[in-house]
Formats: C-alpha cells, sequence, structure tokens
C-alpha cells in the first residue's frame, strides 16, 4: 500500500523562543513526495525544532510550511518518534503499537490485527505480549517504529531515533527503516549526529549550523537508492561519506 | 523476593530479630524491677490479650469498621477529586493548594473537632479516619497525574487524543504508583485516626473499638491491657498497609519497577 505522502515546501521559516536569538533563519526547501531526508547539524542547532514544527507541536515565528496535494483541512498523517521510545509502561507491545489507532476509536479486532503484523514486520513477532520492561533498547525502538507506522502515515519524523543504540544494532534497523521506506513509500525526516548514517539512508541531508542560524545547506546523497549491506562496504559509499563529511565542515566552519 | 534473598532469609532474619527484642524487653524489665502496671512482660500483655478477648475482638472488628469505612470513602472521593483536579485548571490552580494545607491539620484537632459536630461512635470516628486519610490520597494522586513525562502528552497530542482519553489512557495510569503511595499512607493514618476518634468520641457506644478500650483499661491502671489494645491497633494497621500493598504488587507487577524496595517497609 502506497502512502500518499505529500510535497512539503518551506519557505523562509524560522524560528526564535520568546525574546532569544533565532534558532532558525529563513529555511527554504522543497521535499519530493516520498523523499528520505537526513537533518545533521551540531547540538543546538535547532534539529528536533524544525522536526517539531513540520510536526505541528510548535509554530513558526515567521515563513510557511505547506503541505502539497492534500486539499486545506486535511492534513497529512504525520508520525513522529521521539529519541527515547516513548512507549507506555503499562501497555504490552502489541497494545502499544495500536494504540494511535484505539485513540481513533477503531475496534480492537481491527487494530489488534495490525497491530500483529506490524508486530511481525519489524520482528517482534514473538514479544507481542510483552511489557516494555521486557524489551531491548533496540526492541523498544521497534515497538516505536510499529506504532508510528500503524496509522500508515504520509510523513515520518525521527528524531535521532537509533542515537543511543549500538552499532550493529543500528545498522539492522537502518536497514529495516529503509526497507518500510520502499514499501510503504512516505517521506521521511530522519535526524542524526552520525554522517554516515544520515548518507547511509537519505536522498539528501539538510546541514543546519548554530551560529549563525541562517546557514542551511542541502547536501544530495549521490547513490543508488537500492542501500544494501553491500553498499555500506562499498569504495562509492565510503566515498560518499567523506565528500559529505568535507562539504558539512565546510559549511559549519563558515 | 529479589535475586539477592531467599524466603528463608526473610523469615529467618526477622523471626531472630524478634526473638532479641523480646529478650530486651524482659531483660530491661528484670533489670529496672518494673512491674506490669508500669511495663507489663510479652507474655502478661498475652494473658490480658486472652483474658479479654471476647471484649478485645469486638473492639478490634468495630475500630476495623471505622477505619475501613473512612479509609474507602477517603480513597474512593480522594481519587474523584483527584480527577476533578486533574481535568479543570481552575481547581488545580484554585483548590490544589488548600489540600497540601489540609494535610498539614493535625489529627488530634481534627478529633477534637469533629466530635463537637457529629454523634459519637461509628460516625464520628469514621469521619476522622476519612479526613486524615483523603488529603494525602489527593495530594499523591493529583502528583501522580501530573507526573506524566511530557513527550508522552506530546505523543498524545501529536495522535490528537481528546482529553478524556489522555485522562484516561495515559494520566491515570501513569498515576497508579503515585495513588497507592498515598493509598498506603492512608491506610496507616485510618487505622490511626480511628483509634484518636474512639479516644476523643468512641466513648458512648456499646463495643467502642480498641481506643475506647485503650481509655478503660487506662482507668483501671490496666496496662497489659494497654498494650494488648496497641498491639491489636497495629495488626489492624499492618492487615490494612499489606492489603493496599498486594493489591499494588497485583496490578502493577507486570509494568512498574519499585514495588521490590516497596515491599520491604511491609
Ligand atoms: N521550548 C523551548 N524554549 C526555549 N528555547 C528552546 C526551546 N526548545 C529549544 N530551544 C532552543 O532552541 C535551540 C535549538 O534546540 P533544539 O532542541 O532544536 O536543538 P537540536 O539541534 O535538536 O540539538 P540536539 O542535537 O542537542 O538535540 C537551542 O538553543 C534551545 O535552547
Ligand atoms: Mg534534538
Amino acid at each position: 500500500m502506497m502512502s500518499k505522502a505529500p510535497e512539503i515546501e518551506f519557505s523562509q521559516v524560522s524560528k526564535r523562543f520568546g525574546a532569544g536569538p533565532l534558532v532558525l533563519d529563513g529555511l527554504d526547501l522543497r521535499a519530493a513526495p516520498g523523499e528520505f531526508i537526513s537533518v545533521i547539524g551540531p547540538s543546538g542547532c535547532g534539529k528536533t525544532t524544525f522536526l517539531r514544527m513540520v510536526a505541528g507541536l510548535s509554530q513558526p515565528s515567521g515563513g510557511e510550511i505547506r503541505f502539497g496535494i492534500q486539499s486545506d483541512d486535511a492534513r497529512p498523517e504525520l508520525a513522529f518518534i521521539f529519541q527515547e521510545a516513548t512507549l507506555l509502561p503499562w501497555l504490552t507491545v502489541l497494545a502499544n503499537i495500536e494504540l494511535p489507532l484505539r485513540l481513533r476509536g477503531e475496534p480492537l479486532a481491527r487494530r489488534r490485527k495490525t497491530a500483529e503484523r506490524l508486530a511481525a514486520e519489524l520482528g517482534l513477532g514473538a514479544a507481542g505480549r510483552y511489557h516494555p520492561r521486557q524489551l531491548s533498547g533496540g526492541m523498544k525502538m521497534r515497538v516505536s517504529l510499529a506504532r508510528a507506522l500503524s496509522l500508515s502515515p504520509d510523513v515520518l519524523l525521527l528524531d535521532e531515533p537509533f542515537g543511543a543504540l549500538d552499532a550493529i544494532t543500528r545498522n539492522r534497523l537502518n536497514e529495516d527503516l529503509l526497507a518500510l521506506h520502499r514499501r510503504e513509500g512516505w517521506s521521511a525526516f530522519f535526524v542524526t549526529h552520525s554522517v554516515t548514517e544520515a548518507v547511509f539512508l537519505a536522498d539528501r541531508i539538510l546541514v543546519l549550523a548554530a551560529d549563525p542560524a541562517r546557514v542551511e545547506t542541502i547536501i544530495p546523497v549521490d547513490l543508488p537508492r537500492e542501500r544494501t549491506l553491500a553498499l555500506r562496504e562499498s569504495d562509492e559509499f565510503h566515498d560518499a561519506v567523506a565528500e559529505a563529511t568535507r562539504r558539512m565542515h565546510n559549511i559549519l566552519a563558515r | 523476593m529479589n535475586s539477592t534473598g531467599t524466603w528463608r532469609e526473610y523469615i529467618g532474619w526477622p523471626l531472630l530479630f524478634g526473638a532479641g527484642l523480646l529478650a530486651l524487653w524482659y531483660a530491661v524489665k528484670h533489670a529496672f524491677g518494673l512491674p506490669a502496671y508500669t511495663l507489663p512482660a510479652p507474655h502478661e500483655v498475652l494473658a490480658a490479650l486472652r483474658d479479654d478477648r471476647d471484649t478485645l475482638t469486638r473492639a478490634a472488628l468495630a475500630t476495623a469498621k471505622g477505619s475501613l469505612t473512612g479509609f474507602s470513602a477517603a480513597v474512593g472521593l480522594g481519587f474523584a477529586l483527584s480527577l476533578l483536579i486533574a481535568a479543570f485548571r481552575v481547581l488545580r490552580i484554585g483548590l490544589y493548594p488548600y489540600v497540601i494545607f489540609m494535610q498539614m491539620v493535625p489529627i488530634i484537632a481534627t478529633a477534637a473537632i469533629i466530635v463537637t459536630w457529629l454523634d459519637a461512635g461509628l460516625p464520628s470516628v469514621a469521619a476522622i479516619a476519612f479526613l486524615i486519610g483523603f488529603f494525602p490520597v489527593v495530594a499523591s494522586t493529583v502528583a501522580g497525574l501530573h507526573s506524566v513525562p511530557s513527550q508522552q502528552v506530546e505523543l498524545f497530542r501529536l495522535y490528537k487524543a481528546r482529553p478524556w482519553q489522555e485522562l484516561f489512557y495515559l494520566r491515570v495510569p501513569a498515576s497508579l504508583p503515585h495513588f497507592f503511595t498515598g493509598t498506603k499512607i492512608a491506610a496507616t493514618l485510618a487505622v490511626i485516626g480511628s483509634v484518636t476518634g474512639e479516644i476523643f468520641a468512641g466513648s458512648t457506644a456499646r463495643g467502642g473499638g480498641l481506643g475506647f478500650m485503650i481509655l478503660i483499661y487506662k482507668s483501671s491502671v490496666n496496662t497489659p491491657g494497654i498494650f494488648a489494645a496497641t498491639l491489636l491497633c497495629c495488626i489492624l494497621g499492618f492487615l490494612f498497609v499489606g492489603t493496599v500493598l498486594l493489591l499494588k504488587r497485583i496490578l502493577l507487577r507486570k509494568w512498574h519497577d519499585s514495588l521490590d524496595t516497596d515491599f520491604n517497609p511491609l
């Protein structure tokens, strides 16, 4: 089932908190439907702020974020994945996954079926009746992903979701995420501190700078869309990471 | 109960310490040559329990009834008020400070005031047990209802949850550990409250409760009797708190971390 991912257009988006300095200043960006964009930049540069504005959890102080295709009253379905899994500890894995559907009033039998399918797809099949405290960090993040996917979102917003995980778990989750992306076709904004991860996942990388906030750049990732373990070990990939790192340093050093 | 202890230890050590404390009790009594009306020996307390077992049983049941009535009302109404305070900002800002303030009222003062308002016996005893437990339940539960991590709240907002869904699917379950903390306090205080109430107000009723028995024994300088009645107060409180902790364990066992440390004070 392909989602109806919208085009997303940012025009002159800026943000400041109260009387503080500008966190984002005149951000222009047009994200194609289904595009995967990694967001990278030093701590405090406004990555979380950027995601929160896309999610509607926070309003821009200036400029506009427009979602293409759909009519004014129908905003696209957005799913936010926090850095922590943010599961409800009193609910089982399945109940956590189906929570968004429950809040929409979907009957138990239907939402349970969706939750079971997603649990199986994310390799949680055997853990359905567990409670979050019985899960490893990687599994918790998988539950958080499954929960986000339960509403068949059009746009996925991920705020350093795998930052606390070990490299092996993280790589596996990256690959699973990409497989889901290929199949479901949502758009994604993925905040990370790792250039390697940013390159591996994205079509383009948005680099945000802290000071001055005005500086932001897009680095295209020149790799085939099919990203596999083999690609990760290729010279092509290492070159792309090196190139992105170099350009990022140039931008941030300006 | 936890990974470092066995059941044998959990029973053995308390028994050993209990024996030690009893030995100390006898030692003090004999060292100072204290008579029973000053410090009765443990076996004299047991004898008092046995001699008056019918009266004391009736008294304990009366106290249990007063405590349970007041405690149930404190938990039920306290929970209800907490929901209202969580749901309406005005109550949270306007009323909640007074809830905190009311917790500071000394129980003796509560008892003294209540007996001038209500009939002696069960009504005033239960009212005192209620008043003393009500405010801790509200204070803890409201704190719990507002202790939800902000990201979980944002998650609910993101999923366009209605206010009632946020309250019942998120805040209420998240507040349960706090609710039980308040309830545990209320359970302890309910028995203390009823006994205090009975000392003030239970005196006219036939079967006036353990507090009343303490008064009777005091007037006849029956110190072993006072000890016996006091022992029953402790056992009653222990049963109350134990029941609350058991309920907590059954309800929260699957997901809450603090249970293991929580059970030890029992
Ligand atoms: N609610 C808020 N009120 C005031 N200032 C805020 C608020 N949220 C964020 N800021 C400020 O905005 C700036 C950007 O914060 P943000 O959390 O977006 O950074 P970030 O890029 O996500 O950093 P990190 O990589 O450490 O997560 C920071 O200077 C922060 O202090
Ligand atoms: Mg952040």
